[in-house]
């Protein structure tokens, strides 16, 4: 990333970014049906919006061990795999994640056509009896092509904040 | 089978005494405080990997064991235990998870303790020395430690026997892979299990709840050969040992494949095996990767778990990442097994805590074959030992 945000004047970012084909506006549009399609649990509509290459890992920074930690990395198939065997894995039916995403950043990323944007992220897990509580927080770190046709995330890092995840889960976040 | 009636439900199981658990052993307050006292505080629990301890001074806080404590590598190389707090007026020491420190100073009036526990400063000592307290009376409390292939255990009873004896060749079959080269914890993480710590504990045991996971449906665990060929190796102390088998990782492609290359020292790939410690600590290995669980009761339906991967300390970042994704695979907090297993103890400590469930069956004898429930009965006759009660009838105390 060239930076946090706000050590660029906007005009000159919104520019940059529209000068490749897409607004920021765009590129928060674009996340936000992301994140729509993984609450509704649409893994086709999710897979959809990512390129081929698309890599997704969760990661984790441990105090206990004073070590970065990666919880999961798959590629596409890895991720068609976990998702083809959802419906056999056993949990409580009928739980529901909902994530709250708040952009923090886009910058131009090091490949053309590529913008680098962090989001803060919020997931309310919802039981079925309607009982909400907080499950993790953390950032999305993702990498966008924003230079062809349609927006396409190629890369996803789930950066948590939150380590302790009850019995965890099947669903990436 | 028909229905039963409340009286029929509620009535024991027409069993040995050793062969079910009574309910309240899992939810009454007053045998979760004997456990805690009469188990917890005088058996070897497992603290950390020296793999977490790497460097002199370096520490690491275990704040789940009934006392704070802190263990501490010191300028001997050896590691020690203390209680984490100042031995002035009981501040908790150290408050970061891990670190580095040659000395550690109290926050609150300065006293300054070094890395064998010794007080080595306090400020404005006259008054004390006045009072007639010198500063060899004003050490920390330190808690045995014994080490064995680099796990690290403590007791918190002065008075136990060595951890040499007490765990005897238990960790024999993890010698070769714990020590022919060196290994480190790549992977940690804890969670809140709303179940009581027996429960999880029960989970590493039973073996007849394969069925359960849907990657083990998929990578063949079920066979002839696994079902009837495994055994169940039982150790004096209430330790056990599940011997191997051979997972068929081969089936799916995009499961992460393993290579007898990356295999652990002792192991082949598809190698399955596990060793639960009496109480709370379970070593297993899936052939390129083991893990660690540590099992803490928070209260009678609360359990606090550790969960650790291992690997070789010398792999590449290449082959680094082949083993973390292996052990994600089943293991972390994102796996399909791991979520599977702690769903499953949630679900049966509600049918206990809620009374609707009266009694554990751990019945079934099968020449201590993988799905006997031998295992079982033999942590829970250490358990009986330690307690003075069968778990079966946990309200009457054998004189």
């Amino acid at each position: 990333m060239d930076g946090p945000a706000g050590e660029q004047p906007e005009i000159h970012r919104r520019l940059r970014t529209q000068t490749l084909g897409a607004s920021n506006e765009d590129i928060r549009d674009f996340l936000n049906k992301a994140t729509d399609a993984l609450d509704r649990e649409a893994w086709e509509d999710f897979l959809s919006m990512c390129a081929p290459e698309f890599e997704y890992r969760i990661t984790a920074f441990s105090y206990e061990l004073n070590k970065d930690m990666v919880w999961l990395v798959h590629d596409m198939d890895g991720l068609k795999y976990l998702f083809e065997v959802l419906p056999e894995q056993l949990g409580r039916k009928g739980t529901r994640l909902l994530r709250q995403v708040s952009v923090t950043d886009i910058a131009p990323g090091s490949a053309n056509g590529h913008m680098d944007v962090t989001s803060k992220v919020i997931v309310i897990r919802t039981s079925p009896e309607g009982v909400s509580d907080l499950f993790v927080a953390g950032r999305y770190i993702d990498i966008i092509d924003v230079g062809g046709n349609t927006l396409k995330l190629i890369k996803r890092e789930t950066r948590l904040e939150t380590r302790d995840l009850g019995p965890g889960s099947h669903v990436p976040i | 089978m028909p229905s039963r009636n409340r009286e029929t439900w509620e009535r024991p199981p027409d069993l040995p005494g050793t062969h079910f658990i009574d309910a309240i052993a899992y939810t009454d307050p007053e045998i979760f405080a004997a456990e805690k006292a009469q188990i917890m505080e005088r058996t070897w629990r497992f603290g950390c990997h020296e793999s977490e301890l790497p460097t002199v001074f370096d520490f690491r806080t275990i704040d789940h064991a009934a006392v704070p404590l802190v263990m501490i590598r010191g300028e001997d190389d050896r590691i020690r235990t203390f209680y984490n707090v100042c031995s002035h007026r009981g501040a908790k020491l150290f408050n970061d998870l891990s670190g580095n420190a040659k000395t550690k100073t109290c926050f609150f009036h300065h006293w300054t303790y070094d890395w064998k526990g010794d007080c080595v400063s306090r400020p404005r000592p006259k008054a004390f020395e006045d009072a007639h307290l010198s500063a060899e009376d004003c050490g920390l409390r330190e808690v045995r430690t014994e080490s064995q292939h680099g796990l690290v255990f403590f007791n918190l009873d002065d008075d136990a026997m060595s951890f040499a004896d007490y765990v005897g060749d238990a960790l024999s079959s993890f010698e070769q892979t714990l020590t022919e080269e060196p290994v480190e914890v790549f992977h940690y993480h804890q969670a809140v299990v709303q179940a009581n710590w027996k429960q999880w504990i029960e989970s590493n045991m039973d073996h007849y709840h394969e069925w359960m996971h849907v990657m083990l449906r998929r990578t063949n665990v079920l066979t002839e050969e696994t079902l009837f060929k495994r055994h169940v190796e039982l150790y004096p102390n209430g330790h056990i040992m599940f011997e191997g088998m051979r997972i068929d990782y081969e089936d799916k492609a995009t499961i992460v494949p393993r290579e007898e290359s990356k295999a652990l020292p002792g192991l082949a790939a598809s190698h399955y095996h596990s060793t639960p410690i009496f109480p709370n600590t379970v070593l297993m290995t899936r052939g390129t990767v083991m893990r660690i669980d540590t099992t803490t009761p928070l209260t009678p339906d609360t359990s606090l778990v550790e969960f650790r991967g291992l690997g070789l300390k010398n792999d590449s970042e290449e082959d680094r990442m082949v083993r973390i994704r292996q052990h994600n695979e089943f293991w972390g907090p994102f796996s399909h097994n791991l979520p599977e297993d702690l769903f499953a103890a949630e679900q049966c400590a509600t049918g206990y805590r809620t009374g609707g469930a009266a009694y554990g069956i751990i019945c079934r004898e099968e020449n201590l074959s993988a799905q006997d429930d031998g295992g079982m009965r033999h942590f829970y006759a250490e358990w009986s030992k330690w307690m003075g009660r069968l778990a079966s009838n946990p309200k009457y105390i054998a004189a």
